[in-house]
């Protein structure tokens, strides 16, 4: 009997602590900060998500739970703007049973400055410039702010609205805007570079080995330059709209779906090049590989 | 199908894109034609040769451990000799090692390709040369800098993710398999304005990459 009672006793006992354990670990978090107008707000957490909304108060929120690992929030003030950052215990060696979920809304006009590890970004209705940057989380803007910057090593880059001088930057992850409105530049080693929409005034997008496809409507000027090493290259454009293009690659191939056909630069080297035009003016459009593949094809 | 039409056509007839009648054409004009034939039998040439460059070049899968030895041996001879001479030499001997190689490579095959007879180039007078183009195109600054963001990254190992910084040098080797193709390719056509842009850009992208390896932000 005794023996019976003491089983179920470290049942009991085991069954209260694991049901125990995650909400322990999870800490909510529910604060509020004043802000300065137009005063910056910079972010720093290692791991979890990042949920950042603008609001028309003039004061951070802070709300969600803190994962394991997690001594708290640092929050540092003063008329320039405002830090927050997620402390981390120094020596956790705990199981990671909770992620610090982090839901911050962020005056509307307040400039964003975001840094992470491997934690997501999203953010949502900031007009004013917006600064991003993660190891390995994926970085997502729903809405276009007045400037952007936003870098990655492994994590994809998601843009719903690019503004004119957009830089976006990753080694292997997914680059995708899926509309530009001005100039946008992105750099990839091996990760992809999508532009889904909208116009170009102007860009510079460049990968080693990733493709890098653009379906925007270049600008009535400026110059959009595309160069990989080994990756591809695919531009839709319009075959009535007055622009300038030109193509080469070393060892690669060059199909065009409106114009001359690419020609080949010497007897002793595979290199081939096209040039031509389709109207007068309009912007100068140069695609380049080492060995990759470039289409021109027709919208 | 005339020579014009014919050497217009030569990558789609390698590469299997000609229709059916065009390539009878194009085989008719061949059996008339030695001139066209001759260009033909180079263009395979040159292409099984380009398609042989990196299996001969193919550095180790993890060319880490080669780059910590050089790294640590660097620091043993600036011990020994003068600190700034060796360590100039040597970021740039490490910097430039592949590519030159790469680059020699191409050069050698270029000449035999083009004069069988030909004695071999001295390859110490090739590297100058390709060092004096590097220098021309403002490059040697990049060695330098190459050299010493590689010891910041080899400093901040611990404080990275592992994945991430296997990742970061995956890339940096998917980078300068890249830079040693180019290079190759340069060294037989050294004066290919498209090739030398190509090899720049590839540097660029190199250092930036180190650039943001050295300052990413610490896991926990």
């Amino acid at each position: 009997m005794k023996r019976k009672n003491l089983r179920l006793l470290a049942l009991v006992v085991l069954l209260v602590a694991t049901a125990t354990a995650p909400l322990a670990a999870a800490q909510p978090v529910n604060e509020r900060h004043p802000v300065a107008a137009g005063a910056e707000v910079s972010i720093e957490n290692i791991a979890g998500s990042l949920t950042i909304s603008a609001w028309e108060q003039p004061e951070v929120e802070i709300t969600g739970t803190l994962g394991d690992g997690v001594e708290g929030i640092e929050v540092s003030s003063n008329e320039e703007g405002i830090e927050i950052e997620v402390k981390y215990e120094e020596n956790f060696r705990g199981r990671h049973t909770s992620e610090t979920e982090l839901v911050i809304r962020v005056p509307q006009g307040s400039p964003l400055d975001v840094e992470t590890v491997s934690c997501s970004i999203a953010v949502s209705g900031v007009t004013a410039p917006v600064e991003l940057e993660s190891v390995s989380g994926a970085i997502r803007v729903a809405d276009r702010p007045q400037a952007l910057e936003a870098e990655t090593v492994s994590g994809s880059i998601d843009v719903a609205s690019a503004p004119d001088g957009a830089e976006l930057a990753s080694v292997s992850g997914a680059i995708r805007v899926g509309s530009s409105q001005g100039r946008v530049e992105a750099e990839n080693v091996s990760g992809s570079i999508l532009v889904e929409g909208g116009t170009l005034g102007g860009g510079s997008f460049e990968t080693v080995s990733g493709e890098i496809t653009c379906k925007a409507i270049p600008g009535a000027s400026g110059s959009i330059d595309m160069e990989t090493m080994s990756g591809s290259i695919t531009l839709v454009a319009d075959p009535g709209a007055a622009a300038s293009y030109e193509l080469e690659t070393f060892s690669g191939t060059i199909s065009n779906q409106f114009g001359p056909e690419a020609t080949r630069t010497s007897q002793y080297t595979p290199e081939k090049e096209l040039r031509f035009s389709t109207g007068s003016g309009g912007p100068s459009i140069s695609l380049s590989s080492f060995s990759g593949s470039i289409k021109l094809l027709s919208r | 199908m005339n020579c014009d039409e014919f050497k217009l056509r030569i990558d789609d007839l390698l590469d299997g894109r000609l229709s059916a009648a065009e390539a009878r054409e194009a085989e008719v004009h061949l059996e008339r034609c030695p001139d066209c034939a001759a260009e033909l039998a180079e263009t395979v040439g040159l292409a099984a040769r380009i398609a042989e460059l990196p299996r001969t070049l193919e550095p180790e899968r993890d060319p880490w451990p080669g780059i910590a030895a050089r790294l640590a041996e660097d620091r043993v001879a600036r011990g020994r000799f003068g600190r700034r001479e060796l360590a100039v030499a040597a970021s740039i001997l490490l910097a430039a090692a592949a590519v030159i190689g790469a680059y020699l490579i191409g050069r050698q095959q270029a000449l035999t390709a083009s004069a069988p007879a030909a004695a071999p180039a001295a390859g110490a007078v090739e590297a100058e040369a390709l060092l004096a183009s590097f220098d021309a195109l403002g490059v040697l600054d990049y060695a330098t800098t190459r050299q010493a963001l590689l010891e910041v990254l080899e400093r901040r190992r611990e404080q990275l993710a592992p994945e991430t910084f296997a990742l970061v040098m995956a890339n940096l080797e998917l980078i300068e398999e890249s830079m040693a193709r180019i290079a190759t390719a340069l060294g037989a056509d050294p004066g290919n304005e498209l090739l030398q842009r190509q090899l720049v850009t590839a540097y660029r992208r190199q250092v930036d990459l180190l650039e943001r390896a050295a300052r990413l932000p610490s896991r926990v």
